[in-house]
Order: C-alpha cells, then sequence, then structure tokens
C-alpha cells in the first residue's frame, strides 16, 4: 500500500489526543458520537525520478483533519492536542507505511470567527506526512 | 513526428568501464549546443534588423541534473570523488538516454563536474549536477 491513509487514521484513533473521538476518513458516519474528526487526503507527492518512477520508498501525503465538537473550544482543544501529538512526530503509523517526517501546515486559529457546521463547531488543521514503507 | 515521454530518460556516466544511470535523477538538462554567432551591424546599416554572422565554431553550453541525493550511492559518490580527484578522473564519457522507441541517446565527454546539496525543511534530500564537457554533445542525426 502506497498511501499512508487508514495507518494515519488508526494512529489518531488509538491516540490520547483525540480523547476517545472517533475518526472517519472522507466523511463520518450518520449518528457518530460528538466530537468527532474527518480527515481528507489533500495531496501526495510521490518524488518520482527519471530512472525509477515507481519508487515508493519515500512519499509525502498531506491531509486536512476536521474536528467537530459542541463548542469551539471543544473542538479547538481536540485539533490543538492532535496538532501537539503530529508536529515532528516519526515512527509506526500503521502497518503498510512509516512516518518519516511530520509537520503542521495550517491550523484554524483563534483570531478567526468560530466557525460552525451543522451546528457544529469545526477547528481545521492540516499536516504533511513523508512516509516509507515499514519494515 | 511523434511526442516523447521523459520518464525513462536517463543521465549515464561512465564507472568502473561501464556506462551506468545515475540514479534518483529527477530531472537533466543538456545544455545548449550552439552556434557561435557575431552582430556585425554597421553604424551606416539602414535596416532595423541586427545582422548577424555564423563564425563556423559550435559552443556547448553546461549540463545539469537534480537527483535525490542518497549520500550512501556509490554513483553519487563517483560524482564527489571525481571533482576531489581533481583532473586524474577526466575525461569521463557519458551520455543522455531518451525515453523514445529506439531510444535515442547524445553521448559526451565530461571533463569537470559541479556538486552541491539542498537541504530545505518540508522536502526531501536533493544535489544539484553540473557538467562541463569537452566539446559539442552529439545528437542523433
Amino acid at each position: 500500500m502506497r498511501s499512508i491513509k487508514t495507518g494515519f487514521r488508526a494512529f489518531l484513533d488509538a491516540n490520547a489526543a483525540t480523547a476517545g473521538a472517533p475518526v472517519f476518513i472522507g466523511r463520518a458516519e450518520q449518528n457518530c458520537p460528538i466530537p468527532f474528526i474527518v480527515m481528507q487526503r489533500l495531496r501526495t507527492e510521490p518524488y518520482d525520478t527519471l530512472d525509477a518512477p515507481g519508487d515508493d520508498s519515500l512519499r509525502a501525503e498531506t491531509f486536512r483533519v476536521t474536528t467537530y465538537a459542541h463548542t469551539d473550544q471543544a473542538a479547538h482543544g481536540i485539533a490543538d492536542a492532535v496538532a501537539e501529538v503530529l508536529d515532528d512526530y516519526e515512527g509506526a503509523m500503521g502497518s503498510h507505511r512509516r512516518c518519516e517526517a511530520a509537520w503542521i501546515e495550517d491550523e484554524s486559529g483563534d483570531y478567526e470567527p468560530p466557525e460552525y457546521v451543522d451546528g457544529l463547531a469545526v477547528a481545521d488543521l492540516v499536516v504533511t506526512i513523508q512516509h516509507s514503507p515499514a519494515a | 513526428m511523434a511526442k516523447v515521454k521523459t520518464r525513462g530518460s536517463l543521465f549515464k556516466l561512465t564507472i568502473s568501464a561501464s556506462l551506468t544511470t545515475i540514479a534518483q535523477c529527477q530531472e537533466f538538462s543538456t545544455g545548449e549546443t550552439k552556434n557561435r554567432t557575431l552582430d556585425v551591424e554597421c553604424l551606416d546599416d539602414s535596416s532595423p534588423g541586427v545582422e548577424m554572422m555564423n563564425d563556423g565554431c559550435v559552443t556547448q553550453e553546461e549540463g545539469s541534473a537534480t537527483l535525490l541525493f542518497d549520500p550512501d550511492s556509490t554513483n553519487h559518490q563517483f560524482i564527489t570523488d571525481s571533482i576531489l580527484a581533481g583532473s586524474a578522473s577526466f575525461p569521463i564519457a557519458g551520455s543522455y538516454v531518451f525515453a523514445d522507441a529506439t531510444p535515442a541517446s547524445t553521448t559526451f565527454s565530461a571533463v569537470g563536474f559541479g556538486f552541491g546539496a539542498t537541504v530545505a525543511v518540508k522536502d526531501v534530500l536533493k544535489a544539484n549536477v553540473s557538467v562541463t564537457y569537452a566539446g559539442p554533445l552529439t545528437w542523433p542525426t
């Protein structure tokens, strides 16, 4: 598997930073518990070369991680905790790929007016993960 | 006429007497093979166009390549080892192979290399290579 998407989802789902909020890829299940997290892959960078274009020994993927909660404070609290865990993380991330480096590209800030979707407060986080095949 | 993809194009140098692909090359540029021309515009020339002439010489610009640098790669080390050996390693024969059906290639004799690593946060380790040729490249005819 060339994507770390499922490993990243499992990593977040099991991490204490999410405070038990379930993590979904793409969209949340109907009637899921609140708060919850939805992650979407925004782009991939395969570091292709002319001589070995299929080499997946190092790839980068960028994800948007959106936290939904009843209050803006709760949504940002989880997003901040997730950012704290991910920024500069290196190590296992699922069974197929290993996180070599991770960095936060963007976070929705406190200076922005609280954003609500379907009555729920949301906080966004954009993270890029460089990963290689798990040993 | 055919439109030719670039994936599968190769930058090769002679290492231990055989042409060897320099691995993890992301892009290369051969540099321009050019006729040397002279500006022969005269003060009394009334035409607005600048008059040029060809003096019969052919010049060759440097080539360059971008590698995803692996400091442990022996063929990346070959380039830096050759530089640090001064003139002892040169000339070194090489070629650029294109990804057409033939495949076509252009060959050269290198008399010097340049090499520098680029390290940037949020990126992958890269190196820039320059190639100074002994003369014009040979192109498919």
